[in-house]
């Protein structure tokens, strides 16, 4: 009796659960594709006054559209990359050696959290013109690193402390080198780490106008040069249709490079 | 026997504190040697220090007559095994025992059969494909010794691994591991702080005390007639006292009231426990600077308050600790 109470309850959480999750996330995007193919809806309807394809039309009218989500992924890619490059060896550095000025250097890589991106991005749109970095796709990869750097550490740094030391020392004294050690023990335990930060960079990379517009001064024109201006517009369904195309990118980033990585590691760690 | 290790002078230093100091040794080819030592002694910074994870800060090690001090860890034919069995958890059995076997470049087909003949020695033929999280305490140290053994090392390291199992498992483990060890011949460094475990393990025994080796010797010799009275304390079955070490055959525990003859030594003590060894009770008796399992002519009581006695000819004499290091050296 009590077993079939429980069992009850048991079910019922579940259905509560996955209610919750259809109304906080499934429900929202379904709203906005439906919004993306409506004409006229306004509130307080509960569906739109009719369907059509004309928000998505005026989106693939743009010339510079496919350009534009091009130069974006080839940004957030490179930003993601160096991301990766240099995160990695400093959360390793942090987690795992101790030396003088430690706190000084940990206080340094953290601080763009703390000053807004944007006045660093001022001061320095005058040393990338210096450089001839200004108005140039590696300035503004440069400049994103600015937001996403130190959560890329953090995020990395609590990977290796989970980890610690001891298997990356069995690794050494069986044979490994650093590479190899990296590929068979560092990269599959890390790997919740790594998709974590592959996705927030690309997503924080993905959002930024203010640095990428000072940086690329109107040059690189990224997804969100184009989709802002449409704010000012009225058509919802053009907003929509946007919004859709913003959320794809990271999915289907995230879903490549989870393909790609769990490749490499059954490549590496055959028998 | 021909030698195969040889340790001039070590020094590790970590900050102004001294871990390793002059710690010399060697070793013979198919030797197991065995430092036991309290925590804290620098016996795991020694093993770090031969594979390569700890840069010394002085002195030499020669494996096979070449200098290690510039050689790469993982270069090194020395496979060190931790005091817990750090198998990698994303791996099968199967594919942790043939890990260092590939890094080695061995054949997929060698490293296959080798990892198989390696596993069923260690009584883990039917846990091939599982992983670390499905396997016990001692089936994970199983599969690491099997990780270790399999790559045939000149030097194996152990470094306290039984310490996290049970009594009863840690006992005919070490048993095993000893025969393993045998049967492939491969030479061996055991440190523990296990008086037991150390005698049981070494052909030669070390002694360390503050990152100095304080004692060498046969098992039997260095608990019968420990150097010192640190040695007597970390190793000695017996009473280590100021003026020299009783064995413990030779001590007994009277009642507090019983006369003792002048050519007998006694020492106050209290029963904390009693017990049955070789099918007769015994005591066990805490003093100023420990506890001894000892017989009685009389039938004692727990909390009894009791002298221990021993012949005043019994005493063994410690050797100069001085004199002692530097015939080690």
């Amino acid at each position: 009796m009590f077993h079939s109470l429980n069992i009850g309850k048991k079910k019922m959480t579940n259905i509560l659960i996955v209610l919750l999750f259809i109304l906080l996330f499934i429900l929202p995007f379904l709203t906005i594709i439906m919004k993306s193919f409506s004409v006229g809806w306004r509130w307080p309807d509960l569906l739109p006054n009719g369907f059509g394809i004309e928000g998505w039309k005026i989106i693939f009218r743009d010339p510079s559209l496919i350009e534009a989500i091009f130069t974006t992924i080839k940004l957030a890619l490179m930003v993601v990359g160096l991301n990766l490059l240099l995160a990695i060896p400093a959360a390793r550095a942090l987690s795992t050696y101790t030396f003088h000025g430690k706190s000084i250097i940990e206080a340094f890589l953290l601080s763009p959290i703390l000053i807004p991106g944007i006045l660093i991005a001022m001061g320095l749109q005058f040393t990338l013109i210096q450089y001839g970095l200004a108005d140039r796709m590696a300035g503004v990869v440069l400049v994103h690193l600015i937001p996403t750097l130190p959560y890329a550490i953090r995020i990395m740094r609590a990977g290796y402390e989970r980890m610690g030391n001891g298997l990356h020392e069995q690794a050494i004294v069986l044979g490994a080198g650093p590479l190899i050690r990296f590929l068979t023990v560092s990269l599959p335990l890390l790997l919740p780490s790594i998709r974590s930060l592959m996705l927030l960079t690309f997503v924080i990379s993905l959002g930024q106008y203010a640095l990428t517009a000072i940086i690329g001064g109107g040059t690189v024109v990224t997804l969100p040069l184009l989709y802002y201006p449409y704010f000012s517009g009225s058509n919802e369904a053009v907003i929509a249709g946007f919004s859709i195309i913003f959320a794809l990118l990271p999915l289907l980033f995230i879903g490549t490079a989870e393909i790609l990585l769990r490749l490499v590691i059954r490549a590496v760690n055959r028998v | 026997m021909n030698q195969l290790l040889q340790c001039n002078t070590l020094k590790k230093n970590y900050s102004q504190t001294t871990i390793l100091n002059d710690v010399t040794f060697s070793l013979e080819k198919g030797e197991h040697f065995t430092v036991v030592g309290p925590s804290g002694c620098g016996k795991t910074t020694l093993l770090r220090c031969l594979a390569g994870l700890e840069v010394i800060d002085g002195g030499d090690i020669i494996l096979n007559g070449k200098s290690l001090v510039t050689a790469k860890p993982e270069d090194r034919s020395v496979v060190l095994m931790f005091q817990d069995a750090l198998l990698f958890p994303h791996l099968t059995v199967i594919e942790n025992v043939t890990y260092g076997l590939k890094r080695r470049k061995t054949s997929k087909k060698d490293r296959i059969r080798q990892a198989e003949e390696m596993l069923e020695k260690v009584k883990l033929t039917r846990w091939n494909n599982a992983y670390p999280h499905e396997l016990s305490g001692g089936q994970k140290q199983r599969v690491s010794l099997a990780r270790a053994l399999v790559l045939k090392p000149d030097l194996l390291l152990l470094d306290e691994p039984f310490s996290s199992l049970d009594a009863t498992l840690r006992e005919s483990l070490r048993g095993e591991v000893r025969e393993l060890l045998r049967q492939e011949n491969i030479s061996s460094l055991f440190i523990t702080h296990d008086r037991d475990e150390a005698i049981e393990m070494a052909d030669r025994l070390a002694v360390m005390d503050n990152g100095e080796f304080i004692q060498i010797g046969l098992p039997y010799e260095v608990v019968t007639n420990p150097s010192s009275i640190e040695s007597a304390m970390i190793i000695g079955e017996g009473m280590a006292l100021e003026e020299g070490f009783i064995p413990l055959n030779k001590v007994s525990a009277v009642n507090e009231n019983e006369m003792i003859e002048p050519n007998f030594i006694s020492i106050p003590g209290k029963v904390t426990a009693i017990t049955v060894k070789n099918n007769q009770p015994c005591y066990r008796v805490s003093w100023e600077k420990g506890t001894v399992l000892v017989t009685s002519r009389t039938q004692l009581h727990q909390g009894e308050s009791v002298y221990l006695k021993a012949g005043r000819g019994t005493i063994k004499n410690y050797i100069n600790q001085e004199k002692h290091r530097r015939q080690i050296q």
